[in-house]
């Protein structure tokens, strides 16, 4: 079900009325069965439905006998063995191509002529966010920091909870058992301020990212006749494509939580006002990265076991977070790109730092400056931006064809494949996102706007759907794609 | 207390935005102004006065270009109205007749059959469901096409337009809809002179008796059309328009229905009635299968005698309160003569046709040839032309209403700068053959009198042609 359309809506229409009005004892009941409503929406593939069940039931399993465990290493063993069968599943499912293909070529390299056939599997949506967020709670039930639900619906509406279901965020154990489980009354703020970030979600992604996504498909798609400003061009397209598509997309979930009470930990915070790559990832998909620190990074030492060690491990991070994304050699380098980003600056801010501070003062630079701010901004969005040319490419050879021309002069943008009319809706849409994100930085917007005169709270919310329903890439006439997070 | 008000905002909130949706729909809605009329039949059916139609013809294009409601007044002083839309759905005419008794009361019910056995598609059907008010008939109508569609999407913007039409935001704004001229609507007839020629066609094979399938459920849903038009006193009849693409199969379906249900069923593709209304399909129907102006005049009236015969309808031909309705027939009638005048093609009979009152013709010499014959000094007399005049080398004369108006031969070439009707520029230059009009050359430049024929009452150029005298014949072409 795409979050955007018609039918979704009225999906939460209708689960709004039975919940608030229906006794509040059986909201979490109502929550799972509208979260297995929303699967049988999605998708009417049985087999999709059996590697969901096959998750929830591995994970009710395992946690419940990590409950039992008398000894610490039973606990550790069961959940050794949990953790594994549900990352088989996941690599079985999404990575088994790429690695049959990978291993042939290799082999292949030394002689042999071995042929890899595709197999058809299909990929259950949002398989990468349950998955984690499934082994996260067996971890934590293996380290006792969450008794196990004994409740198998209970576990269940934790796993598959509709509204983070296909793009997380991911949630943990302690903060939902309360949100999910708990009463929650009626509330007009609520309903409001919940569908007010549901709205403005959408329109991010159905008036700015849609639009994007023409420019960056042209450039990306037509690679070969871009150089310089024109492939700039395409790799900001697609950054901010990417962001108002999953920051979009994080509103309308958390959004729809607000709506029935549930409170869902926060997936952005502005990431392209970050000054550094660390900052960046620290203000880009929150709950991922706190994933890979809490359950990969950690445990593999994390900066405690020396600075080369730590350097792996930042790279160990990056290049798992890089094929989460997708099964591609192009996502490892920009895992690894973006691993190598975070190395140097660690290098350059810990150990290089005191020659750094005397560079800046010979160069009378004060760091405190908004200037020299916006200058560390710039830099980081160029660095990511570079990345992203591979995140976006079909084929490294593309990739790398991309980062050649880059650096060749050439000052025309060329075809970006937009109407004049569109590319102001699109320039305009990037505009207010870039004053209310500033503004975010001072205010509770939210909060602001639900304090005006009714009025104005009307014509705030007529306005921004009017602008939805009129300048939204949707419907027949627009080929208005799914959430790019949905696919990883 | 806190709740109900917040319920009440939310409501008044969501009240607020129907409208403004509402609004967005009328702003983004295409208008179709071709020759199916879609947009302007409905919007002329809101615009109709309050109980003034006494028979309402609904269905598809069969109707559009089969059902002349001003050649109902005309011959029967019926008030009729026709809403054809563009393969328009049984659910869709349903709604329409659902709809047509909030504003009017009408006795009879006209259902053009030819869609009980097709599917609608969607672009054609938003043409008869989007500039329908919303209302319960509206929503009823778009819950049954979308069931039938299996599309929640299709029903929501069928009630909402902007879900449909938004991307046109730029073209409206470059106000594309206002730069399309829309053909003339007759009260939902659009009028068509195309002559197919087409001699294929055959009346049903009455030896059949098997029956063809409804589409979809179309045959509970006409069932239960007929109980609505029962229950509200309508006398539906069910008609079927000669159509190249009905067969037995689909007349004994219909019949059955309309027998069980007592409904008069009449179908003009049946040997007898065809013969009874001298129906001829190559002179009668345009290339699309559907009636031109000949066969709409023969079938309506057959409807409107048929109607006169049965129901106890008035003659609203005397009454003051139609009196619309004259001024709406005079213009059809000017239309009905352009059109036909374009399908003479015996030169004796568009002499004749140049004739008429409302035309004025301007003629051009253009090295016309006189053998000294009496064909050619006839030719000239049947014109009413000076011969003398006709005999120089440059000559020209202005024709309007059967009289005429200017006439002059010369020897030198002639260039006039005149007006006609009422000051529209008309500028003749004789060396050339040239009738430039309204800022356009209008002559063919053929061979004998170019001609142009121009409607004072319809205000149009009815056609450039030419008569011409040829080896002792005369000839004429266009």
């Amino acid at each position: 079900m795409i979050l955007t359309s018609c039918i979704y809506l009225t999906f939460l229409a209708v689960l709004l009325l039975m919940y608030y009005i229906f006794p509040k004892k059986i909201q979490w009941f109502l929550l799972l069965l509208f979260s297995l409503a929303f699967i049988v929406f999605s998708t009417s593939n049985i087999s999709v439905y059996f590697y969901i069940a096959f998750v929830v039931l591995t994970s009710y399993i395992g946690s419940n006998l990590i409950g039992k465990a008398k000894s610490k290493k039973n606990k550790k063993t069961i959940q050794f063995i949990t953790v594994v069968i549900m990352v088989l599943q996941l690599v079985i499912l999404k990575y088994i191509n790429l690695i049959g293909t990978s291993t042939v070529n290799i082999i292949n390299i030394f002689g042999a002529n071995l042929n890899w056939n595709m197999l058809e599997i299909i990929v259950p949506l949002g398989i990468s966010f349950y998955t984690l967020i499934a082994i996260g709670y067996v971890i934590d039930v293996g380290r006792e920091n969450v008794i196990p639900q004994k409740n198998i619906f209970k576990h269940t509406l934790f796993v598959l909870y509709f509204p983070q279901l296909t793009s997380g965020p991911f949630t943990r154990y302690p903060e939902m058992e309360k949100e999910l489980y708990e009463k929650h009354t009626f509330k007009l703020e609520n309903i409001c301020l919940g569908f007010q970030r549901l709205l403005w979600g959408i329109f991010k992604k159905l008036v700015i990212s849609e639009r994007l996504a023409v420019v960056a498909n042209t450039i990306f798609d037509n690679y070969t006749e871009y150089s310089g400003l024109g492939i700039v061009v395409g790799a900001v397209a697609f950054a901010i494509q990417l962001y108002t598509d999953f920051s979009g997309c994080m509103d309308i979930v958390l959004g729809t939580s607000q709506t029935l009470g549930v409170k869902l930990p926060e997936n952005f915070n502005t990431p392209f006002f970050s000054r550094s790559i660390p900052e960046f990832w620290r203000r880009w998909h929150i709950t991922l990265g706190a994933w890979f620190r809490d359950y990969l990074y950690f445990p593999l030492g994390g900066s405690r076991k020396g600075t080369i060690r730590t350097y792996i491990n930042l790279m160990i991070i990056f290049l798992v977070s890089g094929i989460w994304h997708g099964t591609a050699w192009t996502f490892l380098i920009w895992g690894a790109l973006n691993g190598i980003y975070s190395c140097l600056d660690r290098i350059i801010n810990k150990n290089l730092a005191p020659i750094l501070d005397r560079l800046r003062r010979f160069l009378g630079i004060n760091k405190e400056r908004n200037l020299y701010k916006f200058w560390q901004m710039l830099v980081t969005f160029a660095l990511t931006c570079f990345a992203f040319i591979y995140f976006r490419a079909e084929t490294v050879i593309q990739a790398n064809s991309m980062v050649k021309n880059l650096f060749k002069i050439n000052i025309s943008v060329g075809n970006i494949g937009l109407s004049v009319s569109d590319l102001i809706i699109a320039i305009l849409g990037i505009i207010l996102l870039f004053i209310i994100s500033v503004l975010k930085q001072k205010y509770d917007i939210r909060k602001e706007i639900s304090k005006q005169h009714i009025i104005i709270r009307y014509a705030i919310w007529i306005i921004l759907i009017s602008s939805i329903l009129i300048f939204g890439y949707y419907g027949i006439g627009y080929d208005a794609s799914n959430f790019l997070y949905q696919k990883f | 207390m806190k709740i109900l008000k917040s319920i009440l905002g939310i409501i008044i909130f969501l009240i607020i935005l129907v409208f403004v949706m509402l609004k967005l729909g009328d702003f983004v809605i295409p208008e179709w102004n071709d020759e199916w009329l879609n947009t302007s039949t409905v919007k002329n059916f809101y615009d109709l006065d309050k109980n003034s139609i006494d028979v309402f013809a609904v269905g598809s294009s069969h109707i559009i270009k089969g059902f002349s409601s001003l050649e109902l007044y005309k011959n029967y002083g019926i008030s009729a109205y026709g809403l054809g839309t563009e393969q328009q759905s049984l659910m869709n005419s349903y709604a329409w007749v659902k709809e047509s008794l909030k504003t009017q009361n009408e006795k009879v019910v006209l259902l053009e059959a030819h869609m009980l056995f097709e599917e609608t598609p969607e672009p054609q059907n938003r043409k008869g469901m989007d500039n329908m008010k919303l209302s319960f008939n509206k929503i009823e109508c778009a819950y049954y096409d979308s069931i039938q569609r299996n599309s929640f999407e299709n029903f929501a913007s069928l009630i909402f337009p902007v879900l449909r039409f938004h991307s046109r935001w730029n073209e409206v704004l470059a106000g594309e809809n206002e730069n399309t001229v829309q053909p003339v609507n007759y009260r939902g007839y659009s009028l068509s002179n195309e002559v197919c020629g087409n001699q294929d066609y055959v009346t049903l094979d009455e030896s059949v008796t098997s029956e063809r399938e409804f589409f979809w459920d179309y045959e509970k849903l006409l069932v239960k059309f007929i109980n609505y038009c029962k229950n509200n006193n309508l006398n539906l009849i069910i008609y079927k328009s000669p159509d190249m693409d009905w067969d037995m199969e689909r007349y004994n379906a219909v019949k059955r229905v309309a027998d069980a249900n007592d409904i008069p069923y009449i179908d003009f593709n049946l040997e007898s009635l065809s013969k009874e209304i001298d129906f001829l399909y190559a002179a009668d129907c345009e290339l699309l299968n559907h009636l031109n102006i000949y066969g709409a005049q023969k079938v309506t009236n057959y409807l409107g005698k048929y109607i006169k015969e049965h129901y106890d309808i008035p003659d609203r031909r005397n009454d003051p309160n139609y009196d619309y309705l004259d001024e709406q027939l005079e213009q059809y009638e000017y239309a009905v003569e352009n059109a036909k005048l374009v399908n003479i093609f015996e030169p004796a009979q568009y002499i004749e046709a140049l004739k008429s009152n409302n035309f004025t013709v301007v003629y051009v010499k253009n090295n016309l040839i006189n053998d000294g014959s009496a064909n050619f000094s006839q030719m000239i007399d049947k014109l009413g032309f000076d011969i003398n005049k006709v005999n120089k080398p440059n000559y020209y004369a202005i024709v309007e209403g059967g009289k005429i108006i200017a006439e002059e031969g010369s020897d030198a070439p002639l260039k006039i700068d005149t007006k006609i009707d009422d000051g529209k520029n008309l500028k003749i230059n004789t060396e050339e053959a040239s009738i430039f009009f309204q800022g356009s050359e209008r002559s063919n430049k053929h061979q004998g009198f170019d001609i142009m024929i121009y409607n004072n009452k319809t205000d149009n150029v009815v056609e450039s042609g030419y008569i011409n005298f040829e080896n002792g014949i005369t000839t004429m072409g266009r």
